[in-house]
């Protein structure tokens, strides 16, 4: 393995190479900071270009957008509270408070640590088990899929704290899901007899939607603030190195858990936000400080979202399964260039594989040192910025950037449209997480559900004798029952105590007063 | 009152879903069939939705009652609803005249609308929107090459 290393350091120690490592590093950031610019985006608009390019310069350049898009996500969620890619939205729980809070500066220094440590942990992880992860996901098939789509909007309900709402909206995301062509069999379902929607809502302007443009408007009422209304003189671009190596084990285990979600093919970063912020919150001494700007929550989510990136290659490297949407574009990449991920990859371009790999470690520090050297300094004066300036800028890039994913007008309107849903059900005290959540998840839900009863014939017995099925049953019985018990639970007329999780910060519309 | 209206919106549209779905034709070779899967959701919404009603009844009569139909707004309610409003008009502009001329008045007519306090007049609102509808143009068109909706106009 070493040899092979070696090998891999070689093929990208090219000054050619190492510039388009840090051009898509940087690239990434930008994108993934600006609400509506993804990292993914910036990664389909480079794709024909990476063409023209040798195969290792091409794919190493998809690979940096990737790590500097995930990493540039936690910017827009700390500073605005607008998550800039869909994997940081649980990141805005915690690191916007605390930059409204007057510590943007510590709260970004904590974040990008964090993606660094998560970046290169599960680097770790990924170099050195690779095959036996793989083969771990391998022994996935529709049932175990299912029941883990299933944890996951159990997770993310119990989470939302509030109550029968939060089941309300899940149900709404999840019948948004259902509208367009059924998974399996492909007949459109529930359009009303609009075309547009025979291949139903993309998952991008759902989520611009939601999140950015619901958060618009949210803002448009107290425009006359800035969005960091005071940076406090201690508040420093350094991260506190005392709370972070205390949360140690949370790291390790927020790594742990971003890695094996990302190898799961299609849940990638989204889930693992959620899933380690909530573990976290769930195993903290004081859950109460989570939602209002809690240390913890942010490394958590950083950690989780990060770590879920290099998970989402091993299914990639090892068995030529793409993890993920972005996964999915990089795979695209290799057939450009005529190579096909999987063990073949293995025999024969192992060298290649490595490069990759070391590829994706340059990547990381070139992602820590852009922050470091100055970036968090520039975007936080940035987002200083008037909102009254800021918020049609916001607005005109989303639109852009929806537009730019599929190139359809109809997606515009989509993302407008849910815009003002979400800020209705902000408004009304409905969470937005559990309803885009269901979004993402209703349609594999339904695709595992129906392809495991196929298999067997109808019967539901599986489930409850596959050993795999079993721990998820059982983990989604102990969430549900850890959320009822909780205060925020599924009780009919209680408010949520829990912290304001919408996928917005919290609880600001009730100190605004008309 | 927002609440209430919401929930019965909710309940008239999951109902048209529930319709919707019993008309999906059936697949007899799949035990789990397209209709079934939306038929289920909406009916479960449903009842969480007459639940909700019925749970939140005292406080949506103790509202209609201390306010009544009457829908006052609030001024930063108004400025939602108004920014709402020029959004819709920009989706037909977008439509019928392109992406840079509607980024062009929407930045103008916004940063004018919210920069009033600040007082922002409307020409340095619309070299504002210039500036910034220039720059995204270098950004995404020339230096990203990504296609925008042009429709009349550029």
């Amino acid at each position: 393995m070493f040899e092979n290393f070696i090998l891999g350091i070689r093929l990208i120690a090219q000054w050619d190479i190492v510039l388009l490592i840090i051009f898509g590093t940087v690239l990434g950031l930008l994108l993934g900071a600006i609400p509506g610019l993804t990292g993914t985006l910036g990664i389909v608009l480079l794709l024909p270009i990476t063409f023209s390019m040798k195969p290792i310069a091409g794919i190493i350049t998809l690979v940096a957008i990737y790590v500097g898009g995930m990493s540039g996500g936690l910017v827009s969620a700390a500073l605005l509270g607008m998550p800039g890619t869909p994997a940081s939205v649980a990141t805005t729980f915690d690191a916007f408070p605390m930059a409204k809070k007057g510590f943007p500066g510590k709260a970004l220094a904590t974040g990008v640590l964090c993606s660094f440590m998560g970046g290169v942990l599960s680097w770790i992880v990924l170099v050195i088990a690779t095959p036996l992860l793989a083969s771990l996901a391998l022994k996935f098939g529709p049932f175990e899929y299912a029941m883990v789509c299933i944890f996951g909007i159990i997770v993310v309900t119990g989470m939302a704290g509030k109550g029968l709402k939060g089941a309300i909206s899940l149900f709404l995301g999840l019948i948004v899901a259902t509208i367009g062509f059924d998974p399996v069999g492909g007949i459109a379902r529930l359009t009303f007899g609009i075309r547009q929607l025979r291949i139903g809502f993309s998952i991008v302007p759902v989520f611009m939607g939601m999140f950015v443009v619901a958060e618009v408007l949210s803002n448009a009422e107290r425009v006359s603030e800035k969005y960091i209304i005071t940076v406090k003189q201690d508040d420093k671009l350094i991260p506190p190195w005392i709370e972070i190596i205390k949360n140690w084990f949370n790291i390790i285990r927020s790594c742990a858990i971003g890695v094996f979600i990302g190898i799961l093919p299609g849940i990638g970063g989204i889930v693992s936000n959620f899933v380690c912020w909530d573990v976290a919150r769930r195993s903290s001494k004081k859950p109460e400080e989570f939602g209002h700007g809690s240390i913890e929550g942010i490394i958590a989510s950083e950690t989780g979202n990060n770590s879920s990136l290099s998970g989402a290659f091993v299914p990639l490297l090892g068995l030529g399964i793409p993890g993920c949407t972005v996964t999915a574009i990089i795979l695209a990449g290799f057939t450009l260039h005529g190579l096909q991920p999987g063990p073949v990859l293995f025999r024969d371009h192992v060298d290649l594989v490595y490069a990759i790999f070391a590829g994706m470690f340059f990547s990381n520090i070139v992602m820590v040192l852009t922050q470091f050297l100055g970036g968090m300094k520039l975007f936080i004066r940035a987002m200083q910025a008037p909102k009254w300036l800021l918020l049609p800028i916001v607005l005109a890039m989303v639109v852009a950037g929806c537009y730019a994913t599929h190139y359809r007008i109809f997606d515009v309107y989509v993302t407008i449209g849910f815009g003002v849903i979400g800020y209705i059900m902000k408004k009304t005290g409905f969470p937005i997480a559990p309803f885009v959540f269901a979004v993402v998840l209703g349609p594999m839900i339904e695709e595992y559900l129906s392809r495991a009863l196929m298999l067997s014939g109808g019967s539901w017995l599986p489930f409850f004798t596959k050993p795999i099925c079993i721990v998820l049953i059982i983990l989604t019985v102990v969430f549900s029952y850890l959320s009822v018990i909780s205060k925020g639970g599924f009780k009919l007329k209680g408010k949520a105590p829990l912290p304001s999780v919408q996928g917005l910060p919290p609880d600001e519309d009730k100190s605004s007063q008309p | 009152m927002l609440e209430a209206i919401s929930i019965i919106i909710l309940a008239i549209f999951t109902g048209s879903f529930l319709y919707q779905s019993f008309q999906v034709p059936s697949d007899p070779y799949r035990p789990l069939h397209p209709r079934v899967y939306p038929g289920i959701i909406s009916t479960i919404l449903l009842i969480l939705l007459i639940l909700l009603l019925v749970s939140a009844r005292k406080e949506l009569v103790k509202q209609l009652r201390e306010r009544g139909f009457k829908v006052k707004l609030s001024n930063r309610e108004k400025v939602v609803i108004m920014t709402i409003v020029i959004c819709i008009l920009y989706l037909i502009s977008l439509t019928y005249i392109g992406y840079f001329v509607s980024i062009l008045w929407l930045i103008t007519v916004l940063v004018w609308y919210y920069g009033s306090r600040d007082n922002i007049s409307l020409i340095a609102s619309f070299g504002i929107s210039l500036g910034v509808t220039l720059a995204i143009y270098v950004i995404l068109k020339i230096l990203l090459n990504i296609y925008l909706p042009s429709a009349l106009l550029f």
